[in-house]
C-alpha cells in the first residue's frame, strides 16, 4: 500500500516542499509538492536523486570505533551508548587538563542543526566552532547586519523589474535561498538582467547587460556602478537624505573609482558598466540576487558593503520587489535557543582570531586556519578534540594538505556524517548521521527566509539518528541534562511555544507562512547604531577597519605578484556551482556522476592551442601551493587569461581510505595565508589564484 | 477537433532551458532506471553568438513521439506500438533487446537498458498522465521549458 507524506528536502539547505512515496516502509520516490508555496513542485537534480543516497550500500548506519593507525580505514561497529561514552569521557579529560576552548565543534554548510550543535557547545564552554560561515553567506549576514540591521533577500514575489545577478549560477544551485525557479518566471514575464560573472553561464548569455569582470575585482566595480549613479544623480535622494548615514564620505570614497580606473581594474568597459548601472538605478523595483562568489576573497565584507550601499542609495532596501528581509516567526530566535548567552566571557574571550576577525566573531564564527594552527603548533593553545558533523573540510577549506595534517593530528576526532569521506576516514569515532527523512526538524530553524515547515520522520536506516539527538544524548552525558528538553521533541517544543505550538501540532501543517512588511525603516528606522543604512560603518570604524567599503587587490594575481606571471600565467578561478554537485558531496550518487564523471577545468580554446591541450584532455593544474589533474573542457565562454577549475573533487569509488583526495581536490592549490584574508571576516582566498596547467601526458585516459 | 484524435509529444523549448538536469533525475527516477539509458538528456552546447551576444544553450534530446515511428516497423518482435493518443510504447515482455529499434531511431533517442537487455523509449510517463498528472520532466523542471505538444 502506497502513502504520500509530505515533507521538506534538506538535499541542499532545505526549502523545496516534496511528496515523499513509501511502499511498506521503503521510501520508493521523492517529488516535488505542486502545492508547495517556495517550488510549486518544481525540483534540483540533487533533491530527485536523495533515494540514491538514503539507500546507497557505501552509506555507514552503525557508529564505528577506529581499530587500526588513524586513517588506515580499520573500523569496529560499537554500540551508540559506547560510541557517546567514548566521546564524553575524551571531552570531560580534555577539559580537565587544557580547558573545553581546546575541543573544537565544527559543522559544514547549513543543514539545520546549528541550534542544537551551538547550544552543546556554548554548554560545554567552547568558544571555537568552525563552520563555512567565514566565507559563505555568514559574510552577508553579518555584514548586513552592521550595515542595514538583516541580510537581504530579492523579492521575486513582488516583481522586481530588473534583477541583478551577482556572482551566483541561481537557476542550477543556489542552497542560500529557493530554487532558481522565480528567476526563470521573472525573466518570462520581461524582467531585465544584469549578470555579473567571469563565466558565461546560461544567465550571463540572457542578460541584457553581461559584466565579465576580472575576478575578484566585484568592490570596484560596484564602486564605479555607485559612482555613475551618484555622479548622474540617479540614486533616491529622499531615502538617502533621510535614512543614509555616511553620504559625504561616501560619495567621496566612490570618487576614487571613476571609470577610467575601474575599466583598467575590472576589465569591464567603461560604457558597459554606466549601461549596468544606469538599467539598475532606472528601473524600479530592481533586487540583487548575491551569492558566495563574492565572499570568498580578500574583498569579503566590502564586497557586502558596496553591493547594500548600491541597494539603498537606489531605494531598493525593504521594497517591495527589491531587497527585503524577511520576517522571523514569532518562535524562539536561533540565537536564543543556542544559548550564546551561557558561553562565559572568559571563554568567548578566548575564541580563535576572535581578536582579528572581530565581524566574523560577533556571529560567533572562526576562520578555519586558527584552528589547524592551534593544532599543529599549540599556539595560542592547543586544540585537542574536533568534532565535526556534515563537514569535509579535507576538501572544502583552503590548503587542503594543511587540513589533511591538522587532522592527523588530533589526539581525537569525532565526524558524523552518512558517508566514510576523506575526513571522516581520519576520526576516532563516526556517528552515522540520519538524512532529513529520518527526522523530526522545524525547517529553516537558521535562515532568514518567509516560510517554516515541519520535517517528520518517515524511515528509520539502520541506526542511523539526527545531529540534533547526537548533541542532546551527549550534552546529557556532558552535565548538560538540566538545559536541554529529554527528547527532540520536547526541544522542538521549546523552539515553537512562543508560536503558541506544539511540534504535534506544528508538524500537521504543511507550512507557516510569516507575512512581510515593507518598509518598516519608515517607522523603526534601520537596526544599526545610528538607526540608518550606515555607508560609513560607525561599527567597523570602532573595530578599527575602514569604515568605507574599498577595493584591495587580490593577494595572487598578475597586478599584486607580476613576478609569478611568468611561471604561473593564467588566473585559477574555482568554486562554480555543479549542476549535479553540492558542495563535496554526490559524487557517489550514479545518476549524478553519469552526468558528470570527472573534475572539469574551463579553458579558452586559445589558450589551450597554444598550451597544447586538446579538448577532454586530462591535464595537471599548478600552484606554488602543488598540482591537481583534471579533464579540460574548451569553451569561449572565459577568459583566455584565465581557467575555471572545479572544486569538491574526491573518489567515493577509490576504495582506499584516502579515496583520491589529494588527486582533483582544488584545495590542493588554494592557499591559506592569512594575509590574504578578509579583515573583518578571515574570509581566505578561495576563489582567485595564479597557476599554469599543462597536459598530464596519460594517453590511455582521454 | 477530436481531443481523443490530436498526437501527444514532449515539446522543449531549448532557448529558456538553464541546463540543471532535473529532468534527467525525475526521469531516472520515475521509471527506476539505471546508469546508461537516458530518456531524456540535457547536452550543453558551445557558446554562440545569438542576438549580437554570446550565448549559452543546451541541447536537449527525447522521443518525438514520430508517427510511423521507425523504430515500430523496425522491431521484429512487434514490441513496439502507437497508442490512439500517439505515445510510441515497448512491450518489455515482447522487446528480445536485438536492438534493431536503436539503429532505426532517427533522432539517436532509443535507449537500451544493459543490465535487463531491453530497449526503452520515453513514453510521456503514461501511467503518470491517465492519473492526470504532467510526465516527472514537466513536473519538475525549474525552467518551464518542458510542455506536451498536441498534435493533430
Amino acid at each position: 500500500m502506497e502513502k504520500i507524506i509530505k515533507s521538506n528536502c534538506r538535499g541542499c539547505h532545505g526549502g523545496c516542499g516534496v511528496l515523499v512515496h513509501v511502499e511498506d516502509g521503503r521510501i520508493t520516490k521523492i517529488e516535488g509538492n505542486p502545492d508547495f508555496p517556495t517550488n510549486h513542485g518544481v525540483m534540483c537534480s540533487r533533491g530527485l536523486s536523495f533515494l540514491q543516497l538514503v539507500y546507497h550500500p557505501d552509506r555507514v548506519t552503525h557508529p564505528l570505533r577506529r581499530t587500526g593507525k588513524r586513517g588506515e580505514g580499520k573500523w569496529e561497529q560499537i554500540s551508540w551508548n559506547e560510541a557517546l561514552d567514548t566521546i564524553a569521557e575524551k571531552y570531560k579529560k580534555i577539559i580537565a587538563e587544557y580547558g573545553a576552548e581546546s575541543i573544537a565543534l565544527g559543522y559544514g554548510t547549513g543543514r539545520n542543526y546549528e541550534g542544537f550543535l551551538y547550544r552543546f557547545s556554548n554548554l560545554l564552554g567552547t568558544p571555537n566552532v568552525l563552520t563555512s560561515g567565514h566565507m559563505c553567506y555568514g559574510p552577508r549576514v553579518a555584514t548586513s547586519g552592521i550595515i542595514n540591521g538583516k541580510l537581504t533577500l530579492c523579492d521575486y514575489e513582488n516583481n522586481p523589474k530588473c534583477v541583478v545577478v551577482w556572482g551566483n549560477n541561481v537557476v542550477i544551485s543556489n542552497g542560500d535561498e529557493y530554487t532558481g525557479e522565480n528567476l526563470t518566471k521573472a525573466l518570462a514575464q520581461g524582467t531585465k538582467l544584469i549578470v555579473v560573472d567571469p563565466r558565461l553561464t546560461y544567465l550571463a548569455g540572457r542578460a541584457d547587460v553581461w559584466l565579465q569582470l576580472r575576478p575578484g575585482t566585484d568592490v570596484a566595480l560596484a564602486m564605479g556602478m555607485a559612482n555613475v549613479i551618484v555622479e548622474e544623480k540617479l540614486y533616491d535622494k529622499n531615502f538617502v537624505e533621510k535614512y543614509v548615514y555616511g553620504w559625504d564620505e561616501f560619495t567621496a570614497r566612490i570618487k576614487e573609482y571613476n571609470l577610467e580606473k575601474v575599466e583598467e581594474i575590472t576589465w569591464v568597459s567603461a560604457d558597459k558598466i554606466r549601461e549596468a548601472a544606469r538599467l539598475y538605478a532606472t528601473t524600479k523595483p530592481a533586487g540583487i540576487q548575491w551569492g558566495c562568489a563574492i565572499e570568498q576573497n580578500i574583498n569579503c565584507t566590502d564586497s557586502v558593503r558596496a553591493l547594500v550601499s548600491l541597494m539603498a542609495i537606489t531605494g531598493n532596501l525593504d521594497v517591495p520587489g527589491g531587497n527585503i528581509s524577511p520576517e522571523s516567526p514569532p518562535w524562539l530566535p536561533v540565537s536564543q535557543f543556542a544559548m550564546h548567552h551561557e558561553l562565559p566571557a572568559e571563554q568567548r574571550a578566548k575564541r580563535l582570531g576572535g581578536d582579528t576577525y572581530k565581524l566574523a566573531d560577533r556571529i560567533a564564527v572562526i576562520t578555519p586556519k586558527v584552528v589547524w594552527d592551534a593544532i599543529l603548533t599549540g599556539k595560542p593553545y592547543p586544540i585537542k578534540a574536533v568534532q565535526i558533523h556534515g563537514s569535509n573540510p579535507v576538501i572544502t577549506r583552503s590548503n587542503a594538505a594543511e587540513v589533511y595534517k591538522a587532522l592527523s593530528k588530533l589526539d581525537f576526532l569525532v565526524v558524523a556524517d552518512f558517508f566514510l569521506t576523506p575526513t571522516a576516514e581520519l576520526a576516532d569515532i563516526f556517528l552515522p548521521a540520519a538524512t532529513w527523512l529520518e527526522m523530526e526538524d522545524i525547517g529553516d530553524y537558521w535562515k532568514r527566509q518567509n516560510y517554516i515547515y515541519p520535517r517528520t520522520k518517515i524511515i528509520q536506516v539502520g541506526e542511523c539518528r539526527s545531529d540534533h539527538e547526537m548533541f542532546l544524548e551527549l550534552g546529557k552525558k556532558l552535565g548538560q541534562k538540566n538545559q536541554w528538553f529529554d527528547t527532540v521533541e520536547g526541544n522542538l517544543d521549546y523552539i515553537l511555544k512562543p508560536m503558541g505550538l506544539t511540534w504535534q501540532e506544528f508538524r500537521r501543517l504543511d507550512y507557516y507562512r510569516v507575512s512581510q512588511k515593507y518598509r518598516k525603516y519608515k517607522t523603526e528606522g534601520f537596526r544599526t547604531p545610528t538607526g540608518k543604512v550606515e555607508l560609513y560603518s560607525t561599527i567597523m570604524e570602532k573595530w578599527g577597519y575602514d569604515p568605507l567599503p574599498i577595493y584591495r587587490e587580490t593577494p595572487e594575481s598578475p597586478v599584486s605578484k607580476p613576478e609569478m606571471v611568468k611561471d604561473y600565467p593564467l588566473i585559477l578561478i574555482t568554486g562554480a556551482r555543479s549542476p549535479v554537485f553540492y558542495t563535496s558531496e554526490h559524487r557517489m550518487i550514479p545518476w549524478l556522476r553519469e552526468i558528470v564523471p570527472d573534475p572539469i577545468v574551463e579553458i579558452h580554446p586559445k589558450t589551450a592551442e597554444k598550451l597544447g591541450i586538446g579538448n577532454h584532455q586530462w591535464v595537471y593544474i599548478e600552484t606554488p601551493r602543488g598540482r591537481i589533474k583534471q579533464r579540460a573542457l574548451l569553451t569561449t565562454g572565459i577568459n583566455p587569461g584565465v581557467v575555471a577549475a572545479q572544486y569538491g573533487w574526491w573518489f567515493p569509488e577509490e576504495k582506499t581510505p584516502g579515496h583520491g583526495w589529494e588527486k582533483s581536490n582544488v584545495n590542493i592549490l588554494t592557499d591559506n595565508d592569512t594575509k590574504g584574508y578578509d579583515v573583518a571576516m578571515g574570509a581566505d582566498n578561495l576563489r582567485v589564484l595564479m597557476c599554469k596547467i599543462y597536459p598530464t601526458g596519460d594517453k590511455d585516459e582521454s | 477537433m477530436n481531443p481523443k484524435s490530436r498526437k501527444l509529444a514532449l515539446s522543449i523549448n531549448n532557448d529558456i532551458c538553464v541546463g540543471c538536469y532535473a529532468c534527467e533525475i525525475a526521469c531516472k527516477q520515475e521509471h527506476n532506471l539505471p546508469v546508461g539509458p537516458r530518456l531524456i538528456s540535457v547536452h550543453p552546447e558551445e557558446p554562440r553568438e545569438i542576438d549580437g551576444k554570446p550565448q549559452l544553450r543546451n541541447r536537449v534530446e527525447y522521443c518525438l513521439q514520430c508517427i510511423s515511428a521507425p523504430c515500430q516497423s523496425a522491431c521484429p518482435q512487434n514490441a513496439i506500438s502507437t497508442r490512439d493518443d500517439g505515445i510510441v510504447v515497448i512491450d518489455g515482455e515482447l522487446c528480445n533487446g536485438c536492438g534493431e529499434c536503436i539503429k532505426a531511431c532517427t533522432f539517436g533517442v532509443m535507449q537500451f537498458d544493459d543490465i535487463k537487455k531491453l530497449a526503452l523509449k520515453c513514453d510521456l510517463c503514461v501511467e503518470r498522465l491517465d492519473k492526470g498528472l504532467q510526465p516527472a520532466c514537466i513536473s519538475s523542471c525549474p525552467s518551464h521549458c518542458i510542455s506536451i505538444n498536441k498534435r493533430g
